[in-house]
């Protein structure tokens, strides 16, 4: 379960701060699809930095299945991101100078979780129709392969919770459809928490949930 | 594939040109150093091969006594023999040469005194020395030159003939009679130095002693650990073979830095990767630091291929010179150069877990 309370974010440059987050209040399910929607600037991405545990917040709560993101040190952090968080971005970030098999098997060493690793990769792979890419390098790949792989690599880590950042921006329509499908099914079969961060309606009306957010702030919503 | 390994093949010539520098650097200083003691260990090896205990020159000679000429009156190696504990005493005219452009160390001996203190001239071919206009040289030099007995050879303004080869390895490459160097010096009652053999190994010291409180104006050097000596009392040369092991440090030191501290600026985006996939501050440290020990591990492996490529290479150009790439050197060597990369790699290494993660993921 994520539970957001009066969660703020500054940001100072020089003498002007931005206060990109604004008292964001929401909670989300365990096993939910929620998007959080909103025109670009208003604070989605921060949020799901803050949530990801990749940037702190200023003031407020955010706790995942009980650990308080905002209170916990670096380290703290890296071990969250690890082990409960997986991340999907617009720009699929994938390490160009590694295969797609070595981009999930690099997931999997972070996590110190190598043993039968190859077989757990391999079946991924095959579940997300890359099993002949396996050796290919991202850069080689499709888009929509890329964005794939970029789901591969967040799901073989098993986590609580994956937060897409814009995950079809960079897609086609037909892309973009498939992720939402695979993001579906992976919700719907698999009981995954996903976040997902859309200034697209169509797409946010394709989850269980929307989150509404202007100017930093929650401003209602749809959905359970 | 791990990452490190991955990022090196992914940049061939950033890591050809890191590991060449680092190749270079190792092979510096294993040819700089090798040729340094080669040379000294060779002259001192030879020097020890007559036989003797110890040498007797004038005080204040520097080990380079072979450069210098008969600054010791003859008539002192009378007064040696009778000093307690001497059992043998050879005198010893020394002068240098140059033959088709190669430095030559020349001995001016009586055979028969040299003879006694135990660095009898093995002779290979030919005869011993009997007259003057008659030079012997060793087995390498006329290896190297193509000289054989009978050949005439122009030195010191005059032609000797070669009667003989004598094996390698005991003084000098070229001897002639002390009687005949003497009188082309001009210098017919003196010599350069004695050898000194003892009656015991357990007298050198003692007789040393008595030596040098009997014929004032002399010093003894005992021939034990001759070639530590001498490069000891060789001025500059610890600076130099010091200078040449920082250069080997610094080089390969600065090469990994620019090398690493490029390829993090270039790799931004994978540290960001890399952070939000939850990767510790020590996983990002060791990754780079891992790629740095490949890279100059590889560039000592490669420093050691160039270095036994040059020892061939000078040893085909140069025959007389001694390159001597001892173990000892070729570990200084790998942990120089591996050390240099290591601190090298630890600022990039540092600014990489320092990056802001998201600033990092933005990066373009």
């Amino acid at each position: 379960m994520i539970r957001v309370k009066d969660l703020n974010k500054d940001y100072r440059t020089g003498r002007v701060v931005v206060h990109a987050l604004r008292g964001v209040d929401f909670e989300v399910e365990e096993g939910g699809f929620t998007a959080v929607a909103g025109p670009s600037g208003c604070g989605k991405s921060t949020l799901l930095y803050l949530l990801g545990g990749l940037l702190k917040a200023t003031s407020g709560t955010a706790e995942i299945d009980g650990f308080d993101i905002t209170g916990a040190s670096d380290s703290q952090l890296a071990a969250f991101r690890r082990d409960d968080i997986g991340f999907i971005f617009q720009k699929f970030n994938l390490i160009g100078a590694l295969s797609v098999y070595d981009n999930l098997r690099i997931a999997c060493r972070i996590q110190g979780r190598l043993d039968g690793a190859r077989a757990r990769i391999e079946g991924m792979l095959e579940r997300l129709g890359l099993g002949d890419k396996r050796d290919m390098r991202p850069l080689d790949l499709s888009q929509g392969e890329q964005q794939r792989v970029a789901v591969a690599r967040a799901l073989i880590k098993e986590p609580k919770i994956l937060l897409a950042d814009e995950p079809t921006g960079n897609l086609d329509s037909e892309n973009s459809l498939n992720i939402m499908k695979l993001f579906r099914a992976m919700s719907s079969d698999h009981g995954h928490t996903i976040l997902m961060i859309t200034h697209d309606r169509t797409l946010a009306s394709m989850t269980d949930r929307i989150i509404e957010m202007k100017d930093g702030i929650t401003v209602g919503g749809e959905g359970p | 594939m791990t990452l490190a390994l991955a990022n090196i093949l992914q940049r061939k010539v950033r890591s050809l040109i890191s590991i060449l520098a680092v190749a270079i650097g190792v092979t510096l200083l294993l040819v700089l150093v090798g040729m340094t003691r080669g040379s000294i260990n060779e002259v001192a090896s030879r020097i020890q091969n007559v036989g003797a205990d110890m040498i007797v020159q004038q005080a204040g000679a520097t080990n380079f006594f072979a450069l210098k000429s008969g600054i010791i009156p003859e008539k002192y190696g009378k007064m040696i023999a009778e000093v307690e504990g001497v059992s043998a005493v050879s005198p010893v005219v020394t002068w240098t040469t140059t033959y088709r452009k190669q430095f030559y160390v020349v001995y001016g001996i009586d055979p028969a005194q040299f003879s006694t203190i135990g660095g009898e001239l093995k002779i290979v071919e030919g005869r011993q020395l009997a007259a003057d206009g008659e030079v012997l040289i060793d087995s390498r030099m006329a290896e190297a030159t193509g000289l054989a007995v009978g050949d005439s050879i122009e030195m010191l303004g005059t032609t000797f003939g070669i009667v003989g080869i004598s094996k390698e390895g005991i003084g000098a490459r070229i001897f002639l009679l002390k009687s005949e160097l003497q009188s082309m010096l001009h210098q017919e009652d003196r010599v350069s130095l004695f050898f000194v053999r003892c009656e015991s190994p357990e007298a050198v010291k003692p007789t040393a002693k008595r030596i040098e409180a009997e014929l004032k104006g002399v010093k003894c050097q005992l021939l034990e650990n001759f070639a530590d000596e001498m490069a000891n009392s060789m001025s500059g040369l610890k600076e130099f073979i010091g200078a040449v092991t920082a250069t080997t440090l610094i080089v390969s030191l600065l090469v990994i830095l620019l090398a690493m501290y490029t390829t993090i600026m270039e790799r931004t985006k994978e540290i960001g990767i890399l952070k939000s996939l939850g990767a510790s501050k020590a996983f990002i440290m060791g990754n780079i630091l891992l790629e740095s020990v490949i890279l100059t591990v590889c560039g000592v492996v490669v420093g050691f291929i160039l270095t036994f490529a040059a020892v061939k290479y000078l040893g085909l150009v140069y025959p007389l010179l001694t390159i001597e790439v001892t173990a000892y050197w070729i570990v200084t060597g790998s942990l120089l150069g591996i050390a240099g990369g290591v601190i090298g790699a630890l600022y990039p290494a540092y600014i990489a877990v320092r990056h802001d993660a998201v600033e990092a993921l933005s990066y373009e």
